[in-house]
């Protein structure tokens, strides 16, 4: 019999749905954190080298691939300074990073020597061109000193064997780049050489010489102010370290992470200082309050800093740091998370579960940074004082001073010059004015419709749909509209899998208005012009027919236009053995509306009670219809709108959860009806075998009962038939005792396996 | 007759007897082979003298050796934190490379790219392989924390590794959390030879309500089910280390490794608020790390009594079989905590 099978499938959805409690330390929940922020990155300069450091380091592996990037542009844009900007930088990129070192030697070649020409490959580029017109020998033996260099200090695959540095050619080369460094009268190349040359020695990991030959070569040319400085100082800081000076290697890693964005990743990494006495070490290495200022900036950098607190230490010490306004912004941005539309946010709970937000202490974090900036305003020493007036404002509406905040806007639109602060105090006014929406009249949901149709601010910042949603739900709901409190934040099709009578009354209330406002008006309207007003009135007599209530149903049908109601149509009457939900039903079947199911109900309860004769049939197909329209039945789309296969037993009383609709899914799983029916035309029928049929259909009833009473501990697996408990047997029971000498008895008990393993108890 | 039937009688209940006396001395004469074995999760192999010391007090026979990690970097699995081997495991002992694969990992690569990733892997663990030349190595072993997402390319990895391997007549074993054989319907079995049931890191770890999450026996006993149906024959891995769990208001920070009480001792910096609880009276360095004022650390330990319930509450469920009682971890600043005597009693209770 296929209905095992279908158990069994729906039980195991069941099992796979019940997500087990974990009790091992994983990797968390596959989960996003659900929040707004309207605070723009692009309010800090935009110029600003530490942009990139602040705002992706939140994703290193994001950014590293960053640094790469801009560690190569960095590099390009140096050798296009170099040639004065006489040649592209794409041209520059193919020589320096693309081209092998064969097609760089005939470059060379061809400089010494007219008659041989460029390979094709070079001929096409600029770069290639300007270095042979212009005879660069020295740049080309430096370009063709580093591509030897390359294969002995490039990162290896990660996959493959761990790399077997040849030490010996590295010395080989270290020695021949020494004397190209005495060969060369560029400063520039001499200190590419000093990179190459002490690059060498570290990946050769021979720390004393990589010190050594950056003592020996630096002093030997001139300063030049290059980015390799930096780079260079990354290596002899990496040798420090593993030399155990980890406090002057620190102070190192510091300069390059004030200085060098391209190594800003790797200097924060690499930056190590365990303990106090390390750190007041460092701090004295430091020439001036700005270096000094800097190392509070790299421990303000790690997650878990109190950033307020090391925010005034660097304040103290530099106040035009430009640490400062990027750890403003970067606190705000948690703050935010904290704080904003805390009070209406339907997923605080979650984010509290998942993320730990928000944090215990976001009251004295906002105090603290409030009070913070407000000393910076005041004491004029800060670079960009209109981002430090704006960030007032925010934090004053973080804390909840929503006057204060509006005050604040107020007082300092006319300072504001800058187009970018300019729109963030816009963006900062309107989530303030959403957020303190509050009794919502229609002359407020018209300033919402012209806000959401023509505010170029709202399209522009993605988290301004949300939480509007989210501020009017809330509001809403607490001014007694639940039906436009849902409708703001859900299609109406999340309704249906668990229609709730209150709220389609206030949607159809809604629907019914004599002069909606546009904002109601964009609630009720479907895409085709038309309102949602018949679907509501089929949810509602279909509530009312699902819970019995089937004269009530009727009359809401009724009313609903006969186009609308045509369109769904189905046969509960048609009986069906075999337990099928989705096969079709015979060709010749009628099909009929919801009015027309119910009428034709009404008809055979009335034959029912009246024709004594067949007053059993007329119980059985009853019975039948009200099988059928249950979770178990080919027709259950009369009764509901939604079925989850997974969904069998549960215990809360047949909702399960489902992720579209907040109501959850009910399932309409009551067998009631139909085994009342039932167990009628089975105590007045004459005929034993239709009194044996409805015997088995309402054994049938009482096995979907136990499947589905509260506290089931049945498992499905191993295609286990159940052992029934003796009150949901007694139809099996009385299949056995009294109709066994049925025609249909035999047919059963030989087509129904599942039957048969009863007959046999 | 009735002389006949009492010899009779007398007759049948001395066989009974002897017949229960017999199949009794089958049941207590099967001892198990408990192998002790312990993880090296560190990713420099630079084994003290001390440490060869203990394993040979502890009589263990196995070293699971942490390898590598794989991690989703760049949108690529990678592998990080490669083991750097300064010395090397007594060639004695057994080997058993260790693999950890984050559950992003697996989330995120396409089941298409698993058969590549399986050959990477399969390669990887030959290369480094090599350095333990003299050791022997049957087994493999892989932990990864797979959730619903990451199970069908996680068990595929672990199908494409497993043949690979068995060409080489080596075994591989995963590890198994404890949630994962009360739920093994759902969660599902990998598809491997072994299991190693980490009996450790079983409470939220991100709750400040939370008490010791490396251990909670009450916890753990929810879970005692399916041990006798559970697919995969189990070894066991109890835990001997310690660590401090930072929080900010209620807020998770980080773990730091180690964290001994008496590091928390100096009266001008921290504050002891409950049993295993001290806030920092001012910002500072501890092991490393800078913590501010109002943080609060939870110091988590399991001490000798609690390995030594667990080891009689598992001993109990677990079926009489052989296998390995696999202590994490080798490392000399913790051992200290844990006699030699008093590991041998606690997987002596296995057998």
């Amino acid at each position: 019999m296929k209905n095992l099978k279908i158990f069994t499938v729906v039980f195991i959805n069941i099992f796979l749905l019940l997500s087990p409690v974990r009790i091992a330390m994983g990797c968390g929940p596959d989960l996003y954190f659900d929040g707004y922020s309207f605070i723009n990155p692009a309010v800090i300069d935009q110029d600003s080298e530490y942009a990139p450091y602040f705002f992706y380091f939140k994703d290193f592996y994001e950014h590293f691939e960053k640094t790469k990037e801009i560690q190569t542009r960095d590099n390009i844009e140096e050798w296009n300074e170099i040639f004065c900007d006489q040649v592209p930088v794409k041209a520059i990129e193919d020589i320096i990073y693309k081209a092998p070192l064969s097609d760089i030697k005939l470059l060379r070649t061809a400089i010494n020597n007219k008659k041989y020409p460029l390979s094709p490959r070079l001929k096409l580029n600029p770069f290639a061109r300007h270095l042979k017109n212009k005879k660069c020998k020295n740049t080309v033996d430096y370009l063709i000193f580093a591509k030897e260099c390359e294969p002995h200090v490039s990162y290896f695959d990660a996959w493959g064997p761990a790399p077997q540095r040849d030490t010996v050619r590295m010395q080989k080369l270290i020695d021949k780049g020494l004397k190209e460094f005495k060969n060369t009268k560029s400063n520039y190349i001499k200190l590419r050489y000093t990179y190459q040359l002490i690059r060498l020695a570290h990946y050769k990991n021979n720390y004393p010489q990589t010190l050594e030959l950056y003592e020996f070569l630096l002093p030997k040319s001139d300063p030049v102010e290059s980015i390799l400085n930096y780079w260079i100082m990354g290596h002899r800081a990496g040798a420090m370290m593993k030399m155990g000076k980890k406090v002057e290697a620190s102070y190192l890693y510091s300069l390059i992470f004030e200085n060098c964005p391209s190594k800003r990743e790797s200097a924060y990494r690499s930056f190590k200082i365990s303990t106090e006495e390390e750190w007041t070490a460092a701090l004295l290495l430091c020439q001036d309050d700005r270096e000094r200022a800097t190392f509070y900036a790299i421990r303000a950098s790690s997650e878990s800093s109190r950033t307020a607190e090391e925010m005034e230490k660097i304040y103290d010490l530099y106040p035009d740091s430009p640490n400062l306004e990027l750890l403003l912004v970067k606190e705000i941005r948690k703050l935010e998370k904290d704080l904003l539309g805390a009070a209406f946010n339907d997923k605080t709970r979650a984010n509290k579960q998942f993320f730990g937000i928000p944090r215990k202490d976001r009251g004295n974090r906002v105090i603290e940074l409030h009070k913070f900036v407000k000393k910076c305003i005041d004491e004029h020493k800060i670079k960009n004082a209109q981002l430090w007036k704006l960030a007032d404002g925010y934090l004053e509406f973080l804390a909840g001073d929503f006057y204060a905040a509006d005050k604040t806007f107020s007082k300092i639109e006319s300072d504001i010059e800058n187009p970018i602060l300019q729109e963030q105090l816009k963006v900062f006014r309107l989530a303030l004015k959403i957020n303190t929406l509050e009794d919502i009249d229609s002359e407020d949901e018209k300033e919402i419709a012209e806000i959401i149709t023509d505010e170029p601010l709202y399209k522009k910042y993605r988290d301004f749909p949300d939480f509007l949603n989210d501020r009017l739900s809330y509001v809403y709901k607490n001014q007694g509209n639940p039906g436009k409190a849902f409708r703001v934040k859900y299609p109406i099709s999340s309704l249906k899998p668990n229609p709730q009578l209150e709220l389609i009354d206030d949607l159809l209330e809604v629907c019914r208005k004599e002069d909606p406002s546009k904002f109601e008006l964009a609630l009720i309207t479907k895409k085709d012009g038309t309102t949602i007003e018949s679907e509501l009135m089929d949810m509602k007599g279909t509530y009312y027919f699902a819970n019995g209530k089937t004269e009530t149903a009727l009359e809401i049908f009724k009313r609903i236009p006969r186009n609308d109601m045509d369109i769904q149509q189905f046969n509960p009457f048609i009986e069906r053995l075999d337990p099928c939900i989705d096969c079709n039903l015979p060709d010749s079947s009628a099909y009929l509306n919801k009015v027309e199911v119910i009428q034709r109900i009404f008809e055979l309860e009335y034959k029912a009670k009246s024709d004594f004769e067949n007053g059993a049939t007329y119980y059985y197909q009853l019975g039948t219809a009200y099988y059928n329209m249950t979770y178990f039945g080919h027709a259950w789309k009369v009764m509901d709108y939604y079925r989850s296969g997974t969904s069998w037993s549960y215990d809360k009383d047949q909702i399960f959860p489902e992720y579209y609709s907040p109501f959850g899914n009910k399932e309409n799983q009551d067998m009631t009806l139909a085994l009342e029916y039932f167990e009628k035309s089975r105590a007045t029928s004459k005929d034993p075998e239709l009194a044996a049929k409805a015997s088995f259909m309402a054994a049938r009833c009482e096995l979907n009962m136990f499947y589905t009473f509260k506290g089931n501990k049945y498992s499905s697996y191993g295609n286990k038939i159940p052992t029934l408990p003796t009150e949901y047997r007694r139809y099996y029971d009385l299949l056995n005792e009294n109709y066994n000498n049925t025609a249909f008895y035999e047919q059963i008990v030989e087509e129904c396996k599942f039957f048969a393993a009863y007959a046999r108890y | 007759m009735n002389y006949f039937f009492k010899i009779l009688q007398q007759l049948i209940i001395l066989f009974l007897i002897g017949a229960a006396l017999i199949f009794s001395a089958c049941e207590d004469s099967y001892q198990p082979s408990i192998t002790p074995a312990f993880y090296h999760w560190k990713n420099t192999l630079d084994i003290s003298n001390s440490e060869i010391k203990y394993l040979s007090q502890v009589s263990a026979k196995k070293v699971y050796l942490r390898f590598f990690d794989i991690d989703w970097e760049g949108n690529k699995a990678v592998p990080i934190s490669i083991i750097e081997t300064k010395n090397s495991i007594p060639n004695v002992l057994e080997v058993i490379p260790t693999i950890f694969i984050t559950n992003r990992t697996m989330i995120n690569v396409p089941i298409q790219q698993i058969p590549d990733l399986a050959d990477k892997v399969f390669k990887k663990i030959e290369y480094l392989e090599k350095g333990f030349e003299k050791n022997t190595i049957n087994e493999i072993q892989f932990d990864c924390d797979w959730s619903e997402k990451s199970r069908n390319q996680y068990f595929e990895l672990l199908r494409l590794l497993k043949a690979k391997f068995s060409s080489q007549n080596k075994k591989i074993s995963a590890t198994i959390r404890l949630h994962q054989i009360k739920y093994f319907k759902k969660t599902g079995t990998p598809p491997v030879d072994r299991g190693t049931l980490m009996f450790y890191n079983m409470d939220d770890i991100d709750d400040l309500k939370t008490q010791n999450s490396i251990i909670n026996l009450e916890l753990a006993q929810q879970y005692f089910q399916n041990f006798d149906k559970y697919p995969l024959s189990l070894d066991i891995a109890l835990p001997i280390f310690k660590w401090g769990i930072v929080f900010q208001g209620d807020k998770f920070v980080k773990i730091i490794n180690n964290l001994d009480v008496n590091e928390l001792q100096d009266s001008s910096r921290f504050i002891k608020i409950d049993k295993n609880r001290f806030e920092l009276v001012k910002s500072t360095y501890i092991k490393g790390y800078y913590l501010y004022q109002k943080d609060q650390i939870r110091l988590e330990q399991v001490d000798i009594k609690d390995l030594q319930k667990a080891a009689d509450l598992l001993s109990k469920i677990v079926p009489k079989e052989d296998r390995s009682i696999i202590f994490y971890h080798l490392d000399s600043t913790q051992i200290v905590d844990y006699p030699y005597e008093e590991l041998k009693n606690i997987y002596s209770r296995f057998y």
